[in-house]
């Protein structure tokens, strides 16, 4: 059911990510730009599909994480100009590590998305950059860090807790039609046991 | 929970990079593009359906966002376009003084012999039981009492009273006005006179002359009171009756006497008193 569910939900994430998130970056870009130097000319926006990817990796199997990167890299390729499987194959790698790391803790905590959402955001936008460099674009790096990267890795550190939370209720839903995650979100210290 | 073992996570991971590295093989060498094609067609529908949207609330926010600037927009707007009002309706005043004055230019100008001063008119008769009109024109500017009064179009009346600034015109469609005139075709002879009604009426035309509806109306010259050969109108209608020893017509004027704003006295005209004839005969 999950997995069916993943081109339901990560089709409806990738358009999201194309028409809705870039007009509602621009607008909070707008309201706030004026107050934060990080904001100003900025262009990144949340991978909303990349932040399903590592939530639903860190509360399942690895063969759930898994499928959900291939279809939601299939997703975003298929909407942007990079060759489809470039970003499965970065997902997959993401939910391979994030699935990883999940099943060694005792309890998810808010750190452990934060961090992996950082690391995730660098090493998509590197795989993106490095499939573009090979396709012969050529960018300006340090312009890239600071207009596209750092904005990015700040937008998905605000979406993943929502998105997590959106991951968590879905799977509360599906009551055992799929293998429940190996762990739960602890706000710091004791939060929520293993469901 | 369905765990699975180190060497068969590393196998998991190898498959799911296998077919990505499949995937993108296909894309570059162009073989999925069909199929990319086709799966891409409904995220591209949903993607539109959710810009078009976006785009519509972003209207309304942008609106929104707007509102305080339009506010002050409008009203500086308004502000302009007030002064604007009062530019345009001075600038109509003058477009319509020039266009009148160019008419009058046009009529005087082929009548060499004759002198105009122009006039405003300043003040209209309020009884009704008289017509007339008063002119921002006297004495001091050389007019004198007789004097007739035109417009392009035709005859107005004549100068009754005058003061040192100002002249009342009698119109020619008052009930105590007389004008000798003539049918501009037949040549036929007769006098226009005012109506109660304000229509003019051409009377003591002979049974014997021709009188067709449309035909113009001037001045005659005869009795000296008016210059000869200015419009004084239309036939609209024609009466005669056979016990009646003249003809008469209605005679339509080729301007409103209602809306008269500029006219022209005629200074150079000066009406000759046919009293010392009359008195003559009389002894």
């Amino acid at each position: 059911m999950g997995r069916s569910l993943s081109v339901v939900i990560l089709g409806l994430a990738a358009a999201l990510s194309a028409s809705f998130v870039p007009h509602f970056i621009a607008f909070v870009v707008a309201l706030v730009g004026n107050f934060s130097p990080i904001l100003d000319g900025a262009r990144g926006q949340p991978n909303l599909v990349m932040l399903l990817v590592i939530c639903w990796a860190a509360r399942s199997s690895l063969a759930d994480g898994l499928v959900w990167a291939l279809v939601g890299g299939v997703m975003l390729d298929l909407l942007s100009i990079l060759p489809v499987g470039v970003s499965s194959a970065a997902l997959v790698v993401i939910a391979y590590a994030v699935n990883g790391i999940a099943q060694q803790l005792l309890r998810l905590r808010i750190v452990f998305l934060l961090a992996m959402t950082g690391v995730a955001t660098v090493f998509m936008t590197a795989v993106s950059l490095g499939a573009l460099f090979l396709m012969g674009a050529v960018y300006d790096i340090p312009s890239l860090l600071r207009l596209i990267l750092l904005p990015t890795t700040v937008y998905n550190l605000i979406a993943v807790l929502p998105v997590y939370v959106f991951v968590r209720l879905l799977q509360s839903r599906l009551e055992g039609g799929l293998p429940i995650a190996p762990h739960s979100l602890s706000l710091g210290t004791e939060m929520a046991g293993r469901e | 929970m369905r765990r699975l073992r180190q060497p068969s996570r590393f196998l998991a991971l190898t498959l799911a990079l296998a077919v990505c590295a499949g995937l993108l093989l296909l894309s570059v060498t162009g073989l999925s593009a069909p199929v990319e094609a086709v799966a891409a067609a409904p995220l591209h529908g949903l993607a539109g359906a959710f810009n078009r949207v976006t785009l519509s609330f972003n209207a309304i926010f942008e609106e929104l966002n707007n509102l305080g600037q339009l506010r002050e927009r409008i009203a500086a707007l308004e502000e302009q376009l007030a002064r604007r009002q009062v530019e345009s309706i001075a600038l109509r005043e003058a477009a319509s003084d020039y266009d009148r004055l160019k008419s009058l230019l046009a009529y005087t100008s082929p009548l060499e012999d004759q002198e105009f001063l122009p006039a405003d008119v300043i003040a209209i008769e309020q009884t009704g039981i008289t017509r007339s009109v008063i002119i921002n024109r006297g004495t001091r500017d050389g007019v004198a009492l007789g004097m007739p009064v035109t417009t392009e179009l035709g005859l107005v009346g004549r100068i009754i009273r005058v003061s040192a600034n100002a002249a009342q015109v009698q119109l020619i469609n008052d009930e105590n006005s007389a004008v000798s005139s003539r049918l501009q075709a037949t040549r036929a002879h007769g006098s226009i006179i005012g109506q109660a009604s304000g229509v003019l009426r051409l009377t003591m035309v002979d049974l014997d002359e021709v009188i067709e509806q449309g035909d113009l109306v001037i001045t005659s010259g005869l009795g000296g009171n008016f210059p000869p050969d200015i419009v004084v109108g239309q036939v609209t209608s024609v009466r005669q009756f056979e016990f009646e020893l003249f003809q008469e017509a209605e005679v339509r004027s080729l301007f409103d006497f209602s809306t008269l704003e500029l006219v022209l006295v005629i200074t150079s005209f000066e009406p000759i008193d046919l009293k010392v004839f009359e008195e003559l005969i009389e002894n």
